[in-house]
Order: structure tokens, then C-alpha cells, then sequence
């Protein structure tokens, strides 16, 4: 789909990417990675002529990009960018027909396709069609900023850091969603950033640079099983094994909860479950609150079981079903605890993954 | 006992009411017997009679109640506006009730000017209105605020025009050169119009220019920069030299009817001090364009043109027109110099005036440029307010 051969990038003299060479199938995400000042960026920008290669030629389904008009190639293409540069005296709508008003689409099909586009990103057309930048939050505009680049259905997607200005919280679920929208989308996908772990998730390949060079082109089990060379094993860094739970949403590792209602009567759901497990979540008004140790079989029942309930905070200790086991873990070893509640976005108990399924994946991993 | 902490004096309206009644016991009208004596004063209570001279009297009392009292949001600047355009309607109707009281019908020669007090009470009653004018937020009570002022200009208009304010001073000069006044007052307008037109032609591209090229910012604005630093009087002064030059050397340009005086050098001059607010504020408004803006606007496909059409015009011209603001209301109080070089407009009423020694005649061409700055101002206000997209309402509210 997109075919760099040979490509270098000179800025008065100086190479800012060096006789690069990288192709990148359809529906695949290529992730460029690399420390600042590697050339990712760059890169980037040679595909859609943002910028103009020195030499060598980069192609988009086998035709050399300078057989198309810039603009006319710029509209194929979406183009997320790190300070999304929203217009700010267009509305969200607005703002998302950028590209199918500079098609001619006709009217009623843009407003068909703005809303179909917010309710993919997640936001309420109703509520944020009519919206302007300026009233809208950092994840909320970046989650826009996507929708614009997607109006016009192109099949190619350029990302360049586009989470990289959101806080870390808001980052990981955009990239959850990202993850979801491209699943359905499969578009082609060139993605830069800087953080290895975004990079670890949201990849089907890694592309490693350094200095204008490629490194190491991989998919992300392979960079971080067999890194090439030191420069590669210092940047993937010796948590490696760690980084690669990143690639593993909970939702596929959760085996399903048992749980007692705090609402009903406690010694009966007790007694139905004595002798099959030591201890059972806590739900109270739909959301797990806690949990309670189950008497095993012969030892008599307690007269409150109450006193047996360890209270905690859910925001403190569940982890949502699309966070990765890599949070999952680390909200294990934060708490001390050898499993965590699951929740779905509405903070309703869906599952639990415990310490257990995390390791078995970490096994996998090390044999290979 | 009821607090409400949140409703304290109105200072700006207390110190106008305290003002304004102060001045209530001033010189209200001065009368003179021909254009050139001293006048005689006359206070508010000898020119009206003692029951209209109380209702004044009151209507300051009760601005000054609008200031001290603890009344709800909008019923404070409604009561000031109020009280404001009521004594500006006071002053108006005992000024064309005094000149028939104090001059006999078949005196041509005497005539009335107002004296400090009614200048002074005049200026508190806007500074009312204008305080009320900001305060008064919603819908309904802008609509009545607007009302109160268009119905106080309605009866100026109206007593002008029915010949009950003809013992004026002021009106009495305007009757004499009735037929000059309109002449001057659309050369005035021309002359302001005209520089402004030639100051956007000029600075927009300059503006344009020195956020393009560096090498050319610093020795722009310092250009336009020292012109402004200039005194008017001077800039025109300036102007005639090389004008007069050029036209005894270029006889096409003599044809034109460029000379050393007259309309052509004080057309430059005001075009020159023109140039600044233009050029700085297409330069801000160029300056402060979010790059990621342009970035995504190109990566999205957008030609040059678009890009200019869609995006960079509609973001700076709001910042543009305020700079034209600016531009416009400073050309038509220099233009009031530019006489001084034989340029004409209303300048020329006010130099005779202060040659005569006439202040009425000065008046003459001072008030029509003061009302000519403030509609400007005004209609430009409203248009910017009327082109600037919703969505950088809140940057303009955040830059003021």
C-alpha cells in the first residue's frame, strides 16, 4: 500500500533520514519509533508530500506520490497531528466535513457521515456536532481531530504522535479505541511516536530508527524477543517482558467472576458456593466494592458474615476490560493482591484476571 | 436583617451623580448679547422655572440613589440609564425653553451658549449612560438602554429641527454658513475615508510582508512607528515641501490639483498615520494563526487559496477590522488639523472659531467630529462584533 524505496531526506545538508527503505501492507499499522530527531517525523511527511523526499521515491499502491497534485493525494489520506489543529471557527461538525466539502460530497451525506464519524469516536453527534474547539477537552479534541482525518473513508492513515499530548490516562483509552476503530477499519496505518508502549499495543510492525536510519523492522514480539544489536536492546530496555503485557488487553485473559450481592442475604450465597472457591467478590449497587473470604467446608459459618468483607476502592484496585495486563499487573503489585476485579465502562463487574493468567502469558513469551 | 454582601455602591455611577450634582449649582446657561462679548450666567434655577429646575435637581438624586442603593442586577443600570437620559432631555428642553424666557423675540443678535455646568452636567449624564450601557446584559435591557439614548437624540433632532434651540450660539453660526457646513462635512468624511482606504490598501500587504519576510519586521514597523510619534501638526507641515515640489516640477500632477496645500498633503499625512494600526494588526492577526491550524489544513488537502479563503482570512480579518477600527476614528479627529494646510472639512469651523475668538463657531466644528468619531466607532464595532466567527468569540473576550 505505501512503499518507501530508497528514500532520503537532506535539510541543508544535513540527513534527517538516510537511503530508507520500508513498505507497509494494507490494513497493517506500521509504527515509526525512534529517539527525537531520529527522522520518524520526516518520514512521515515524505508520504503525503507534507515534505519532498532528496532522493529516492515513496509510492502509494505501486504510483510514485509525484504523479498526483499535492492536494489532490492530501485528501486520500488522513492526517492526525500531535496539536490536532482543530479550525476554531468551525464547529466539530464542521470541522469533521473539512475534507468531504473539498470533495463536493453533497450536504445531506456530510451530516450523515459527521455523525457517524462521532459516534465512532465515542462522542454523542448531538451533543458535540454543534460544539466549538474551544469547548471541548484535550482527549475530546484529539478523539475530533481523528474523526476529521477519517471523513472522507480514506484508506491510508498518517499519525503523527497523535496521543502524545493527552495525559496518560486519557492516552490509554484513546489508544484502546484507536485499537477498536482500526480493527473495524483496517486501515493502512503509518503511526509515529515516541513511547514504546503505545507502540508495543497499537503495532502489527515496528519500525526502530535511528538517525535517519532503520534500525529494526519487526512485529513487537520479535523486537522484543530479539532485538538487533545494543542500541535496539537499550531502547526496548531490559523490562522488555514487562513492555510485551502491553500487547495483551485484559478482556482476552479475564476468566469470569463470582461475586455475592451485598444487597441479598449473605450466608445463603455463601453456602452455595462453599468448597469450590476461598474467596468471592463484593458487588454492591452493581459496582465491586470489595471482597469476602469464603469459610471452608466443615468450619462452621459465622454468625456475621459481614466481618469477613475486605472493603476497597474500586477506582483504586479494578481495571477496565480494554486497559492492557500490563496495568493489570501493575495495579496487582501497587495493591498486593494476586487478582482484580474487572469492570466494563459502565463500572459494572465483568470478570477478574488474576496474577496466574498474567504469568502464564510472561511463559509463553519467554520460550519463544 | 437581610445582607446581600454581593451589592455594593456603584462607584463609577456614584462619582458621576456626585459630579453631575455638583455641577447642578454651575453656570447653566450663559447669554450674550452679540457673538462676541462675555456672557452673562444663569443657573439652572433662573433659567427654568422652580419646578422643572427641582425635577432636575431630583433626577441627580435619584442617580445618585442608583448608585448607593442594594437594588438587583439589572434594575441598578436601568434606573441610571434611566436617570441619565432624562437629564440629558432636561438640559435639551430648558436650554429651548430659556432662550425663549431670557431673549426678546425680536433679538437677533443675542444668543445663548451652555455654560459649565450644563457641559459638566452633560458629560456625567453619558458617563451614566455609558456605565448602565456595559451593565446591562440582558436582551430586554439592552433594548430599553438603546431606546432611552435613540429617544434623547430623537427630541435633540426634533428641537433642532423645529427651531426651538435657534437662540443657540452654536445653531446661530451653523444658520449663518449653512451651506459651507454640509460641504465640509463630506469633505471631512471624504478626507478620513479616503486615508483609511489608501492605509488599508498599504498596510494590509506591508502587515502581510513583515510576517513573512523577518528581514523586513524591524525596519517596517520602525518606520510606522516614528510616523505615529510625529504631532499631526508637524506630519502636515512636512507634507508641503516636497508636494510643492513635485507639483511645480510635474505638471500632469498640478493638473490634478495636487499642490502643497490642500487636500493632497493632508491626504498622504492621514494616510500615514493610518498605516500603523493597520499594518501592526495584520501583523498580529497573522502572527497569533495556530500553525497546527495551517499544518492540518495542508495535510488535509487544502490548496493555497483555500487554505487562504477557509481558514487564515476568516481567523485574522476580525483582528484586521479592529485595527481599521482604530485607524478610522484617529483619521477623523486628525483630519480636523489637516485645515490648518487649506485641506478644509470641519476643521476649517473650528480655526475660524479660534481666530474669531468665537467659541461657538469652535463648537461648530468640534461636536459634528466628536459624533462622527463615535459612529464610526460604534458601526465598526457592530460589524466586527457581526463578522467574527462564534467560535473565537472567547479568544477576542480573553485578549480584552
Amino acid at each position: 500500500m505505501i512503499e518507501l524505496a530508497g528514500v532520503s531526506k537532506l535539510y541543508q545538508d544535513v540527513p534527517a533520514v538516510r537511503d530508507l527503505s520500508l513498505k507497509v501492507s494494507a490494513g497493517e499499522v506500521c509504527v515509526l519509533i525512534g529517539p527525537s530527531g531520529c527522522g520518524k517525523s520526516t518520514t512521515l511527511k515524505l508520504v503525503n508530500r507534507m515534505l519532498e523526499p532528496s532522493s529516492g521515491r515513496v509510492l502509494i499502491r505501486g504510483r510514485d506520490v509525484h504523479s498526483f497534485r499535492p492536494e489532490l493525494l492530501r485528501r486520500q489520506i488522513g492526517y492526525v497531528i500531535q496539536s490536532i489543529g482543530l479550525f476554531p471557527h468551525m464547529t466539530v461538525s464542521e470541522n469533521i466535513a473539512v475534507v468531504p466539502r473539498l470533495l463536493s460530497w453533497p450536504r445531506e451525506k456530510i451530516r450523515a457521515r459527521s455523525e457517524e464519524l462521532l459516534e465512532l469516536v465515542g462522542l454523542k453527534s448531538a451533543q458535540y456536532g454543534s460544539k466549538l474547539p474551544f469547548e471541548l477537552s484535550g482527549g475530546e479534541a484529539q478523539r475530533i481531530g481523528v474523526a476529521r482525518a477519517l471523513a472522507a473513508d480514506p484508506p491510508i492513515l498518517l499519525m503523527d504522535e497523535p496521543f502524545g499530548a493527552v495525559d496518560p490516562l486519557n492516552r490509554e483509552l484513546l489508544q484502546s479505541e484507536f485499537a477498536r476503530i482500526q480493527a473495524r477499519l483496517k486501515k493502512t496505518v503509518l503511526f509515529v511516536t515516541h513511547d514504546l508502549d503505545e507502540a508495543i499495543r497499537l503495532a502489527d510492525r515496528i519500525a526502530l530508527m535511528r538517525d535517519g536510519r532503520l534500525v529494526q523492522l519487526d512485529s513487537p514480539e520479535d523486537l522484543l524477543a530479539h532485538p538487533a544489536g545494543s542500541f535496539v536492546r537499550s531502547f526496548v530496555g531490559a523490562d522488555r517482558a514487562l513492555k510485551r503485557l502491553s500487547r495483551f488487553p485484559v478482556a482476552d485473559f479475564m476468566s469470569p467472576a463470582r461475586a455475592v450481592r451485598l444487597e441479598e442475604e449473605l450466608t445463603s450465597q455463601l453456602e452455595a458456593v462453599r468448597g469450590q472457591t476461598h474467596f468471592l467478590w463484593v458487588v454492591e449497587e452493581n459496582r465491586p466494592s470489595g471482597w469476602i473470604e469464603v469459610p471452608p467446608a466443615g468450619r462452621a459459618m459465622p454468625d456475621h458474615p459481614e466481618d469477613l468483607i475486605t472493603r476497597f476502592d474500586c477506582r483504586e484496585l479494578a481495571v477496565n476490560r480494554e486497559a492492557t495486563l500490563r496495568s493489570a499487573l501493575s495495579r496487582m503489585l501497587g495493591q498486593g493482591v494476586k487478582a482484580v476485579p474487572v469492570i466494563d465502562g459502565n463500572g459494572q463487574l465483568v470478570g477478574e484476571i488474576s496474577l496466574k493468567s498474567i504469568e502464564a502469558v510472561t511463559e509463553e513469551g519467554s520460550r519463544s | 436583617m437581610l445582607l446581600r454582601p454581593s451589592v455594593k455602591a456603584d462607584k463609577v455611577l456614584l462619582s458621576g451623580a456626585v459630579l453631575g450634582a455638583c455641577a447642578f449649582f454651575l453656570t447653566f446657561l450663559s447669554l450674550r448679547p452679540n457673538r462676541l462679548v462675555r456672557g452673562e450666567p444663569y443657573a439652572v434655577w433662573q433659567t427654568a422655572a422652580w419646578p422643572a429646575a427641582a425635577l432636575l435637581a431630583l433626577l441627580w438624586i435619584l442617580a445618585a440613589a442608583a448608585a448607593l442603593l442594594p437594588l438587583r442586577r439589572e434594575r441598578r443600570p436601568f434606573l441610571a440609564a434611566a436617570a441619565g437620559s432624562l437629564i440629558i432631555l432636561c438640559i435639551l428642553v430648558f436650554t429651548a425653553l430659556g432662550g425663549g424666557r431670557l431673549i426678546a423675540p425680536e433679538d437677533a443678535l443675542s444668543r445663548l451658549s451652555l455654560g459649565a455646568g450644563a457641559w459638566l452636567m452633560l458629560v456625567s449624564a453619558a458617563l451614566l449612560l455609558l456605565k448602565s450601557g456595559r451593565d446591562l446584559k440582558r436582551p430586554a435591557g439592552r433594548l430599553a438602554g438603546s431606546l432611552l439614548i435613540a429617544g434623547v437624540l430623537a427630541a435633540l433632532v426634533l428641537l433642532l429641527a423645529s427651531g426651538r434651540l435657534n437662540a443657540l450660539g452654536i445653531v446661530k453660526e451653523y444658520q449663518v454658513r449653512s451651506s459651507r457646513f454640509l460641504g465640509e462635512l463630506t469633505r471631512h468624511l471624504l478626507l478620513s475615508l479616503g486615508a483609511v482606504a489608501a492605509a488599508v490598501a498599504i498596510g494590509i500587504p506591508l502587515g502581510i510582508t513583515s510576517y513573512r519576510k523577518k528581514l523586513f519586521r524591524r525596519p517596517i514597523f520602525f518606520a510606522v512607528n516614528s510616523i505615529q510619534t510625529i504631532p499631526s501638526l508637524a506630519l502636515f507641515g512636512i507634507m508641503i515641501a516636497p508636494l510643492s515640489a513635485l507639483s511645480r516640477n510635474l505638471p500632469f500632477l498640478r493638473a490634478l490639483g495636487i499642490r502643497g496645500i490642500g487636500w493632497a498633503p493632508a491626504l498622504l499625512a492621514l494616510t500615514l498615520y493610518a498605516l500603523l494600526p493597520v499594518t501592526r494588526n495584520t501583523y498580529t492577526s497573522l502572527d497569533i494563526l495556530d500553525p497546527a491550524a495551517i499544518e492540518a489544513g495542508r495535510g488535509m488537502g487544502m490548496s493555497r487559496l483555500q487554505l487562504l479563503f477557509r481558514v487564515e482570512i476568516p481567523l485574522s480579518v476580525p483582528i484586521i477590522l479592529g485595527g481599521v477600527r482604530i485607524a478610522l476614528v484617529q483619521a477623523i479627529g486628525n483630519t480636523t488639523v489637516a485645515a490648518l494646510i487649506g485641506a478644509g472639512g470641519l476643521g476649517t469651523f473650528v480655526f475660524q472659531g479660534l481666530g474669531q475668538a468665537v467659541p461657538d463657531l469652535i463648537l461648530l466644528g468640534a461636536l459634528p467630529v466628536i459624533a462622527l468619531a463615535t459612529a464610526a466607532d460604534r458601526i465598526m464595532r457592530l460589524f466586527i462584533a457581526w463578522i467574527t466567527p462564534r467560535g473565537l468569540n472567547r479568544r477576542e473576550g480573553r485578549q480584552a
